[in-house]
């Protein structure tokens, strides 16, 4: 009876719209995939099978669609609710049928300005979703039907923020991130009622009194409090600690130091904040000092594990400046600090394992070359770590490029400074987290800046060379590849739908799910 | 309070993108820097700029400075929210009429509404033109090198003269066939450009890589690399064809880039090396 087979398949899906039940942001399973990571660790691993080194051969195109209006290049990840695909790009919220593609409804904001280079995704909660707008607001749209439901200002434009994170729940927080590095401004992670979006605190990156934590590594108060660190990627949590791990983004000025002499904390680092009341438990500073646009905003993935006999709560981040740390997440210690590309710009590490950088390679008047370029030996895209392999993986780049200095006075702002290269090659790699080594690296000759993804059919699915690629985990060698109308351009997920294994994925202007039909 | 320039402005915007016939000598108002900061972010007029900077230098450049950037106990008017959410002087009009609260010239309330709008114009030059891509951000003078060492390095350590000579890859004339240091200091050590691919367009150059494929039994294939993943390996044979080759196991793919000399450099050199030679290949006219 194939019609009624459709008929119960629809009802299914239309139920689904009801929304995402909290309990499954604690525990996603396999049948969606409610937050940009997939779940609160940032490891974007799954547990599905059905998909394995021995099938994947047999991966094939369950459909590839174009959004509608004026998209750009998709860098959102998707969430993935009863059935349904929810996904944002700058000024636009889509939700598309999980099995075949179809555009269920498009909610278009009117902008009204802003940096459009990113979206990175939405939130949801309940039955509704959140986003974040280039014009700086919060906007919360009903899951159904796409109505907007409120909209709420984060950031002010005319100091040159932009929204481009995608928000995460915790709780009854919307913790939203902000961007933008054309002038000098303070960044701040900030939690919203999920209900009214109304504000429930703010964190600032960098001290805003000069009685604050980290205000004696700047010059004065005034470089403090226009220091910069965006926090321009999405949070990570541990439940069992209550605590949200944010990532800070580059010093201002970024290149021209002069007038910031200093560590310039808490910018460059990894930091636990309370997720009730965004007080800070601990930091790290991955980057002291950047003077190369480096951040430390990639994904602080949450690693539980067996070290020396004992349990550890483990943080590990391989960062844009070439650096890999693996930390104790309940206090901040570094365990591990090591280079996942050969770099050139440090004097080793001080003794909380923090790297050292060298003067001679901040930026200058006649240029430096440095190692790696400001793109970095890694970026936004999201790494992934498989507790099946123990491996973390990362798409990298190693890069040089001439760093030079072009503001010479004696209060730089803005950028004050600029990189030219260079020359550069990308691979994937595989780091063992417990001693920071690379187990195997798998070259791109092109391509490689995208998200990955692994499950536990021990495949690490990502955008390579050949475009969608799926590699053996445990070896990195080539098992499939879908050629895509342009380069994967997010951070591949993965569920079950109806028995079935999907993959779902994004290049340029076009969202892709492939499934291994039965 | 009236700002009669708001109008005339968006005449001149008009005339920009053609809408009206350019009209008289006027500069062109400068166009905000797209894709960054408010939609409605005001353009500047270069001439309401220059009226606006004689009147800056004669009420604020004493405390606020040059450039409008403060000094260690006064703050910098690019991180004030007066002057950025200002439009044409919606903002800074009312606060100077009110007085100055620490004003040392004349009383700001005095200042005309046409000197008003001419500083706002002053004030959101300085902001444009801090930006990434605006005239000012650009290099100053690289060269300071000593082309005695540099040539000491090109032919000894470096290993230059060994590919650089009279008779191969000769670099003669090569300061005058780029545009300064900066340019030459990039070609050192980020050469060949974008023609180093076999595709449409490119692959012509000297310097374009090259692969050559041989499988486990047949003849080898070389040519212009188009480009290689983990599927095929595409090429430009000699006759100019695509040639796309399936990397089967056994097909041994060996990649052969006539600029690997220029890439090694990158971990040897340092930068007194690198002034050094472009001091060296400056005196190469």
């Amino acid at each position: 009876m194939p019609t009624i087979g459709l008929v119960l398949l629809t009802a299914a899906g239309v139920a689904g719209q009801g929304g995402l039940d909290p309990a499954k942001l604690m525990n996603p399973g396999t049948d969606s995939w409610p937050t940009y990571n997939g779940d609160y660790s940032g490891r974007r691993y799954s547990a599905l099978a059905h998909v394995d080194v021995t099938n994947v051969k047999a991966l094939s195109l369950a459909w590839i669609r174009p959004l509608t209006g004026p998209v750009q290049t998709i860098k959102a990840t998707p969430l993935m609710i009863g059935g349904v695909l929810y996904i944002s790009t700058q000024d636009n919220g889509y939700a598309i049928d999980a099995r075949t593609g179809r555009e269920l409804w498009h909610f278009a904001w009117q902008s009204q300005g802003g940096n459009h280079l990113s979206n990175r995704g939405m939130a949801a909660l309940g039955d509704t979703l959140y986003f974040e707008t280039p014009d700086c607001h919060l906007v919360a749209v009903d899951m159904k039907e796409g109505k907007q439901r409120w909209n709420k200002e984060i950031c002010d434009l005319n100091q040159f923020y932009y929204g481009s994170v995608a928000p995460v729940v915790i709780k009854n927080h919307v913790m939203t991130g902000v961007s933008g590095d054309d002038m000098d401004n303070p960044g701040y992670l900030e939690a919203h009622d999920p209900a009214t979006g109304d504000r429930q605190w703010r964190w600032y990156t960098v001290p805003q009194t000069i009685d604050e934590p980290g205000s004696d590594t700047w010059t004065n108060l005034e470089a403090a409090k226009h220091g910069g660190g965006m926090t321009w990627q999405p949070v990570t949590y541990d439940p069992d600690l209550n605590l949200v791990y944010v990532t800070t983004g580059n010093p201002q000025p970024v290149m021209a130091q002069k007038s910031r002499p200093g560590d310039n904390l808490f910018t460059g680092c990894i930091v636990a904040l309370n997720a009730d009341t965004g007080r800070m438990v601990w930091y790290f500073q991955s980057s002291p000092h950047d003077t190369h646009d480096w951040d430390s905003n990639e994904t602080p993935v949450l690693v539980d594990a067996t070290v020396k006999g004992q349990p550890r709560k483990l943080l590990a981040m391989a960062a844009r400046n070439g650096q890999f740390f693996v930390l104790d997440r309940t206090n901040g210690k570094a365990i591990v600090s090591t280079e996942f590309v050969k770099t050139n710009w440090s004097l080793g590490y001080d003794k909380r394992g923090q790297p050292i950088p060298n003067p001679a390679k901040m930026p200058q008047i006649d240029g430096t070359l440095v190692s790696p370029n400001a793109g970095g030996a890694t970026n936004w895209y999201s790494p992934s770590f498989s507790p099946k392999t123990g491996l973390f993986y990362v798409n990298a780049s190693r890069s040089f490029s001439v760093y030079y200095l072009y503001d010479l006075s004696d209060t730089p702002a803005g950028w004050g400074g600029n990189d030219r290269g260079g020359w550069s090659e990308s691979m994937l790699e595989a780091i063992d987290y417990k001693t920071g080594q690379i187990r195997w690296s798998h070259p791109w000759d092109s391509g490689g800046r995208s998200g990955i993804l692994t499950t536990a059919g021990n495949i690490v699915f990502t955008g390579g060379s050949a475009g969608f690629t799926a590699l053996d985990a445990s070896t990195g060698d080539f098992l499939w590849a879908s050629r895509l109308p342009s380069a994967v351009s997010n951070g591949p997920i993965t569920y079950e739908l109806d028995g079935l294994q999907y993959v779902v994925v994004a290049a340029g202007n076009s969202m892709a799910a492939f499934v291994l039909n039965r | 309070m009236n700002y009669h320039l708001k109008v005339s402005m968006g005449v001149l915007a008009l005339s920009t993108i053609g809408a009206l016939p350019a009209t008289a000598q006027a500069p062109r108002p400068t166009m905000p820097r797209a894709g960054v900061g408010p939609g409605d972010r005001p353009a500047v007029d270069p001439a309401a700029a220059d009226r606006g900077r004689r009147v800056w230098a004669s009420e604020c450049i004493t405390c606020h400075g040059a450039q409008a950037r403060g000094t260690d106990t006064v703050p910098s008017l690019l991180r004030s929210m007066v002057i950025l959410r200002d439009r044409y002087g919606t903002e800074l009009g009312p606060f100077l009429k009110k007085g100055h609260p620490t004003q040392s010239g004349s009383p700001s309330a005095s200042l005309t509404d046409a000197q008003v709008v001419d500083m706002t114009h002053f004030l959101r030059q300085r902001i444009e033109d801090t930006l990434r891509g605006a005239a000012p951000f650009t290099e100053h003078n690289v060269a300071s090198g000593n082309a005695e060492a540099g040539a000491a390095f090109f032919k000894g350590e470096g290993q230059c003269a060994a590919c650089h000579n009279a008779t191969t890859n000769d670099l003669a004339g090569i300061s005058s066939r780029l545009s300064g240091p900066v340019d030459v200091q990039q070609h050192v050590l980020f050469p060949g450009g974008r023609a180093r691919r076999g595709a449409p367009g490119g692959g012509s150059s000297p310097t374009a890589v090259t692969v050559t494929l041989t499988p486990s039994s047949g003849p080898p294939m070389s040519g212009v690399l188009v480009e290689m993943d983990d599927q095929f390996v595409t090429l430009r044979d000699a006759s100019g064809a695509i040639q796309v080759v399936r990397r089967v196991r056994g097909l041994r793919v060996v990649k052969n880039d006539p600029l690997q000399a220029h890439h090694d450099l990158l971990d040897r050199l340092t930068d007194t090396n690198i002034h050094d030679l472009v001091a060296y290949l400056e005196t190469m006219k």
